[in-house]
């Protein structure tokens, strides 16, 4: 098996990109579903509706610009000389690697279309609380990018650090490398997808929640925090796991 | 005006020209290190940020002279407004009196980060400071190595000619990951954490790890442990994802259209547009992470 390491990058590329695609996509259009609502309930709002509509898509697009970063990045390996080209468990890694940001672009897309229309709906329903929404909205927007920039570190660390170290391997270990640097990549990225929405779902109502009850502010924050953060635990998990398995690449 | 309008788009094509230029030599480069005691700094990086920080002083300092009440100029309303904005977001988050004190803290990282992200923008290439001259017999204008025995300050030992002091290209310090890293320890572990220390004693922090209290607070320690780390790892890697991926996606853009065209368009959105949501939200975060534990009750 002659170049199977250059072929598996090119291939990780086109998962990184084509998968990392799909969530975005998705939440950069619902973000202009909750702006045309908006609109159409308050038309004298609409400029302030379109600027927070732009910044809603530009952490939509977050997700897949990490996808397109690690899509890059493999496509220069696969045209690149690599060290060991017949390594079946570089050719895992690289595979992994636009895997794991593949799959896990996809949650962090959908969530931010979710924090997005709910968002500028409320900003339409109340222009007065506009400040408050959009704060409530930059903090969920940040934190339900969270996972997808956990499965990005691990994509940048299968592929530099994990990616180059099987230059000595025998037959045996390159096999269970390989299945390692696999499992890290599809752990870290499926486990990325559910927090992401769930994050999403709970700051998308703390934004409602701040423009319906303005007297429960703090309350509403507190339990969003709580909320969010226990959700995202799971995702910590899943890089825990990932972390663990590269571990065993140290020795 | 057409005139002016016409010579104004040109240089800034040029401008635009030459840094894509600048991108194409100097970003994927590892810089430079310094090694001191084993550790490797990057001189690049460093450099760079203490250009950024001189232009936010000089221009805080040149645009905060002379200020009155009566007839405030365009930098002293410019600087106001920033000032006044940061001050509502701090004293929501924190609380009207104590919200104060972090002002500094908060205006000032915002302005920073913000900098950074901007100045890869600014066309400048590397260039070197007290090179020692080149050993050039045969006239050629390039150094002739037959020709040339070991100088003495050849510091890097590599056999080579020191170029002297590297004036490095104007890239975004934020895109090199120790940044981002070291602005979230010194935000979220020294302020956050020892804010939280200062208010609620040391007793308090402690019991903060065993968060919902009882026998499932016991439970829940590994698991605050983790996600206090993760706090620093998710906002750090934000920031330089992104604006890592701006600096790559840009040079293998200009790379494809081979440096004759640039990529306006691209300069637009990952520069300006991503750098300043993206230094707004790192500076959103650190400060809700500090109002975790300073927020007045």
């Amino acid at each position: 098996m002659k170049d199977i390491a250059n072929m598996a990058a090119f291939l990780g590329a086109g998962f990184a990109v084509g998968l990392g695609a799909i969530g975005s996509g998705w939440g950069i259009g619902n973000a202009v579903v909750g702006a045309a609502r908006g609109m159409a309930k308050q038309p004298s709002r609409n400029f302030a509706l379109f600027r927070s509509m732009l910044i809603n898509q530009a952490f939509g697009s977050n997700a897949s610009i990490f996808a397109l970063v690690i899509g890059i990045l493999l496509w220069l390996k696969g045209g690149s000389k690599l060290d060991a080209p017949d390594s079946l468990a570089q050719a895992a890694a690289y595979l992994s690697a636009g895997l794991s940001i593949g799959i896990g672009a996809l949650g962090s897309g959908i969530g931010s279309g979710l924090v997005a229309q709910d968002s500028l709906e409320a900003i339409a329903r109340c222009p007065k609380a506009e400040s408050r929404v959009s704060l409530m909205m930059f903090i969920a927007q940040a934190w339900c990018q969270t996972p997808c920039v956990f499965a990005f570190v691990v994509s940048i660390l299968l592929m530099y650090v994990v990616g180059n170290n099987f230059n000595v391997l025998t037959d045996e270990q390159n096999i269970v490398a390989a299945g390692r640097a696999l499992g890290m990549g599809i752990c870290m990225g499926a486990g990325a997808i559910g927090p992401a929405i769930g994050i999403a779902f709970v700051g998308a109502k703390a934004c409602q929640g701040a423009t319906n009850s303005p007297e429960h502010l703090q309350n509403i924050r507190n339990s969003f925090f709580v909320g969010a953060a226990v959700s995202e635990s799971t995702t910590v998990y899943a890089l825990v796991i990932s972390l663990l398995m590269m571990g065993g690449f140290a020795d | 005006m057409k005139r002016l309008l016409r010579n104004s788009s040109l240089a800034l094509v040029a401008m635009l020209t030459a840094s894509s230029y600048a991108f194409a030599e100097g970003a994927l480069d590892a810089p430079m290190p310094i090694e001191i005691h084993g550790w490797f700094f990057s001189h690049d990086t460093i450099v760079m940020c203490g250009v950024v920080a001189f232009v936010i002083t000089a221009l805080c300092w040149l645009g905060s002279r002379g200020l009155s009440k009566e007839k405030p100029g365009k930098a002293q309303v410019l600087l106001e407004m920033i000032v006044t904005a940061f001050d509502d977001l701090v004293k929501q988050s924190i609380g009207p009196t104590r919200g104060r004190k972090y002002l500094p803290y908060i205006g000032t990282l915002f302005l920073f980060v913000w900098t950074c992200n901007m100045i890869g923008m600014v066309p400048i290439e590397h260039s070197y400071i007290g090179a020692e001259p080149y050993h050039d017999f045969n006239h050629n204008g390039s150094f002739d190595p037959g020709e040339w025995d070991q100088p003495k300050d050849d510091l890097n030992k590599n056999g080579m000619h020191d170029p002297g002091f590297r004036v490095p290209a104007f890239e975004e310090p934020t895109a090199n990951l120790n940044v981002p890293l070291g602005l979230a320890l010194l935000f979220v572990l020294f302020i956050g954490h020892g804010s939280e220390i200062r208010i609620h004693g040391l007793w308090g922090y402690i019991k903060s790890y065993f968060s919902p209290e009882g026998m499932i607070g016991i439970c829940m320690f590994p698991l605050n442990v983790v996600g206090k780390i993760a706090e620093i790892v998710s906002i750090s890697f934000r920031l330089f994802g992104n604006i890592f991926g701006g600096v790559v996606i840009i040079t293998v853009v200009s790379g494809l259209l081979s440096y004759i065209l640039v990529p306006i368009g691209l300069f637009g959105f990952f520069g300006v547009f991503v750098g300043t949501v993206q230094a707004f939200v790192f500076t959103m975060l650190a400060l809700t992470y500090i109002s975790m534990g300073a927020a007045e009750e």
